[in-house]
């Protein structure tokens, strides 16, 4: 896959990382019951781990897609000097989110004992988008054929 | 600004203009809510009814619903203050037992559950004692302690995972979330009609000494 195609689709992924985030954050706000096959969402939605310094963990979630979205949204205009320090701030925020999937996952499974299935779709993108920040990390110039621009 | 960003950034501020309007659309078209509101009484319906586990004297007009955890270790406590209170006022009182399994204590759900199934073949008290007596007890151990206690055994597992089982669990749960029972054990004591909510075993004990004397 070239650097350009990994971009868009970390773009992708971001942006539905964000909707997955946004929508949850919407939800825990309103105290609604979260769309879920199984009781799972509201046990782990009402559980006291669902929040960190009084905030929702979905708005952090949020902010961190938004942001992740918005690098990869700058990617290609940024000079071709700083384009591996760009790909390090991607693969240090992919590291970062996938760590903080993997430790959320661990408390729904072992701490709370439930399954949010929509928890579980931001840790697959999470755990997506820090594999992918691994390729625009070996490969961090965007090669701009006239094809893909 | 390479076209490819700007591209980018405008797919990214649509979808969020896109959501925060659904959010606002949704928001102010939601039906309104009603807060659920928190009894103002304590019912004797509420609270008293057919089909939980219970012992004493079913016409006593003292009456105590018991909210309890059985992997929480003051209501092994309160369990024994409430058998010496059963025992000092035989009689007199009428005991209720219900679930309120408590999310810190992880195998409270499990124990909820063996003790449900065997109160469906009617050893609910000596299965509660033996959980009591071991509340770090594995499923292997549920298993013997049912077992000893003489239970169908094929009838008891597929209790532990039956919908009734976990129906009554949850309405227990439901009614101690209505009335705002954060802790266990948490009792509701009854002289005839009129209820209050009592928090702790020791409390309970006092309250009941007051009420006997009163007598």
């Amino acid at each position: 896959m070239s650097s350009v195609k990994v971009n868009r689709v970390m773009f992708a992924l971001a942006v539905a990382g964000l909707i997955v985030a946004g929508l949850l954050w919407y939800w825990h706000v309103l105290n609604a019951n979260i769309p879920c096959t199984n009781a799972g969402c509201d046990q782990v939605a009402q559980h006291p781990t669902s929040r960190l310094f009084g905030i929702p963990v979905a708005a952090y979630g949020t902010l961190f897609y938004l942001s992740f979205a918005f690098l990869c949204a700058l990617r290609p205009s940024v000079p071709a000097e700083h384009q591996r320090l760009f790909a390090h701030l991607l693969l240090l925020w992919g590291t970062v989110g996938f760590l903080v999937s993997l430790y959320l996952t661990y408390l729904e499974l072992f701490v709370i004992h439930a399954i949010c299935q929509w928890c579980m779709a931001s840790a697959i993108i999470a755990t997506a988008l820090f594999v992918l920040s691994l390729l625009a990390w070996r490969q961090p110039h965007l090669i701009t054929t006239p094809s893909e621009a | 600004m390479k076209s490819e960003t700007r591209f980018l950034l405008i797919l990214l501020g649509l979808v969020l203009i896109l959501g925060a309007g659904l959010a606002a659309l949704n928001y102010y078209t939601r039906p309104p809510q009603l807060p659920e509101a928190k009894p103002t009484e304590i019912k004797l319906s509420d609270l008293v009814i057919p089909g939980r586990p219970e012992k004493g004297n079913p016409n006593a007009k003292v009456v105590v619903v018991e909210f309890s955890d059985m992997q929480c270790p003051s209501c092994r406590r309160g369990n024994e203050t409430v058998e010496q209170l059963l025992l000092r006022y035989e009689g007199k009182i009428r005991l209720i037992f219900r679930h309120y399994p408590l999310d810190i204590h992880p195998k409270a759900m499990l124990f909820a559950r063996a003790a449900e199934a065997a109160y469906r073949q009617g050893k609910f008290w000596e299965m509660q004692d033996l959980i009591f007596n071991e509340q770090d007890a594995s499923d292997k151990r549920l298993e013997e302690f049912a077992r000893s206690l003489g239970l169908n055994m094929e009838q008891f597992h597929k209790d532990m995972k039956s919908r009734e089982v976990q129906e009554a669990i949850l309405n227990d749960i439901a009614t101690a979330r209505r009335y705002g029972v954060n802790s266990t054990p948490t009792y509701f004591l009854f002289v005839g009609e009129k209820g209050q909510m009592i928090q702790g075993h020791l409390s309970l004990a006092a309250e009941i000494e007051k009420v006997m004397q009163g007598n």
